[in-house]
């Protein structure tokens, strides 16, 4: 269970960066989109999902801009870049790569 | 626990981060809370929301830790990397120096060896890391040797050396020169690298200016650098490469630590080295002021035993040790009373 949940929190980056391929958003969207697109499965906690968020940022993946006026509310969306575009559509055909072979390697041991 | 509470604990777990970014951080998190408290999937009642949004939240200290990692890379690794070069370059300057070589062995070997390599190379890394710190550190220390760069290319070393920086800093002592080596070698190139390095430090803090640590720590820096260049311009005994070199040293053995041989056994150095260290490891920020103070006097207060019996004591305590002092004990008074005006630019 430990090493399934070591495998949900570094997917975080890649799941963020899918959800921000369609639209921008501010970080309690992202975190309702994620829950509603895998069915609950994807769950993340704030304290995961805002750090992942800067880091994203600091590596030009994704880019945040204030919307609404200081000392009002307003509200901190972000967008995927062109260099998250691409690394979005790396780290699918990655991850395809893996859960392929994983499923295959599987399947195989089951027969066996 | 209530949002409130939870921003508050949050922030405490921000200390390091400037007023600035402790504000926007914190607005982030705020505006979670608020848009959780708005939506109706997470329930009817108000109360209700608050406590699936705070189970949803992680722990502050979790959040404070994610964030630390991001945007304050350890300054372990940022003291390392001033201790282990300087170090190293002690070590394989105690393979190659002796002082009994010849004069101009000694230039190369430091230039092959410390300038060429280590300073480059650490500017480059200083950039790659993004610490400011480092970057200050090493652009100095670069800057610093491209102004003495002419010197070495243009002057006759067999003539003795000095520099015509003087006459810039305002010193009428113009009698210790290059003969043949020329106005620009001498005195218009090194000082137009110090004014670049000067705005180019001015320019880096700009955007830290509410930081009033690192500002200090920024013009300590400059100030030691400049003055003394400046002081061994002046230095009448300074005549050959050799003790100009020296001199070089003591200026780095006041800044940081031992990077001279003659100074690597001397208390003074060892307190500076370590002293910066407490300065970049400690999380208390009172701490850290002291250790700044400790680490830009403690050559002076050396000093100042060595010359208590000649009339430099008192030179030497007014601008290495009093100077240093007021300039940390200013800033450091400012930030208690907060008299600063944060400038935020929204």
């Amino acid at each position: 269970m430990d090493r399934i949940q070591e495998i949900r929190k570094g997917s975080t980056p890649v799941l963020i960066l899918s959800v921000l391929a369609d639209k921008k958003m501010y970080g309690y969207q992202i975190m309702r989109e994620l829950e509603k697109r895998s069915d609950g499965y994807f769950t993340m906690t704030a304290a995961l999902l805002y750090p992942t968020l800067h880091q994203l940022e600091e590596q030009e993946l994704v880019e945040s801009e204030w919307q609404g006026q200081p000392g009002t509310r307003r509200r901190k969306y972000y967008t995927i870049t062109t260099k998250g575009k691409k690394a979005l559509q790396a780290r699918r055909i990655e991850w395809q790569n893996f859960l392929t072979h994983l499923f295959k390697t599987l399947q195989f041991s089951g027969e066996s | 626990m209530k949002p409130e509470d939870y921003l508050r604990a949050l922030r405490a777990q921000l200390k390091g981060f400037s007023p600035r970014e402790q504000d926007l951080l914190i607005e982030e998190i705020s505006t979670h809370f608020d848009s959780g408290e708005d939506d109706p999937d997470l329930g009817t009642e108000i109360d209700l929301r608050r406590q699936k949004m705070l189970s949803e939240m992680g722990s502050p200290k979790q959040m404070g830790k994610g964030f630390r990692a991001i945007h304050r890379p350890g300054r372990l690794i940022d003291y390392l990397l001033i201790l282990i070069p300087t170090l190293a370059v002690y070590i394989l300057a105690r393979f190659f120096i002796n002082t009994q070589m010849l004069m101009e062995q000694y230039v190369t070997v430091q230039i092959a060896v410390y300038y060429s390599i280590f300073c480059v190379l650490m500017v480059a890394i200083s950039f790659l890391r993004r610490s400011l710190y480092l970057k200050l550190y090493w652009i100095l220390i670069l800057g610093l040797w491209l102004a003495g760069l002419p010197v070495f290319i243009f002057g006759d070393r067999s003539q003795g050396i000095s520099f015509y920086t003087t006459t810039l800093l305002g010193s009428p002592n113009l009698g210790f020169y290059l003969p043949g080596s020329g106005p620009w070698a001498e005195w218009i190139v090194p000082s137009l690298i110090l004014i670049l390095v000067l705005l180019l430090f001015v320019r880096m803090i700009w955007h830290v200016r509410h930081d009033l640590l690192t500002v200090a720590y920024a013009c300590l820096l400059a100030f030691m650098g400049v003055w003394f260049f400046y002081q061994s311009a002046v230095e009448t005994s300074v005549s050959t490469v050799l003790t100009w070199f020296e001199n070089s040293y003591y200026l780095y053995a006041v800044t940081v630590g031992p990077l001279s041989v003659a100074n690597l056994f001397f208390l003074s150095a060892g307190i500076s080295f370590v002293s910066l260290g407490f300065f970049f490891l400690l999380d208390r920020r009172d701490l850290r002021w002291l250790a700044l103070a400790f680490c830009f006097c403690a050559a002076g207060i050396e000093d100042i035993l060595s010359f208590r019996l000649s009339v430099f004591w008192v030179y030497t305590l007014t601008t290495e040790v009093l100077f240093p002092l007021s300039i940390v004990l200013t800033a450091w008074l400012l930030e208690k009373r907060k008299k600063v005006q944060w400038q935020f630019n929204g």
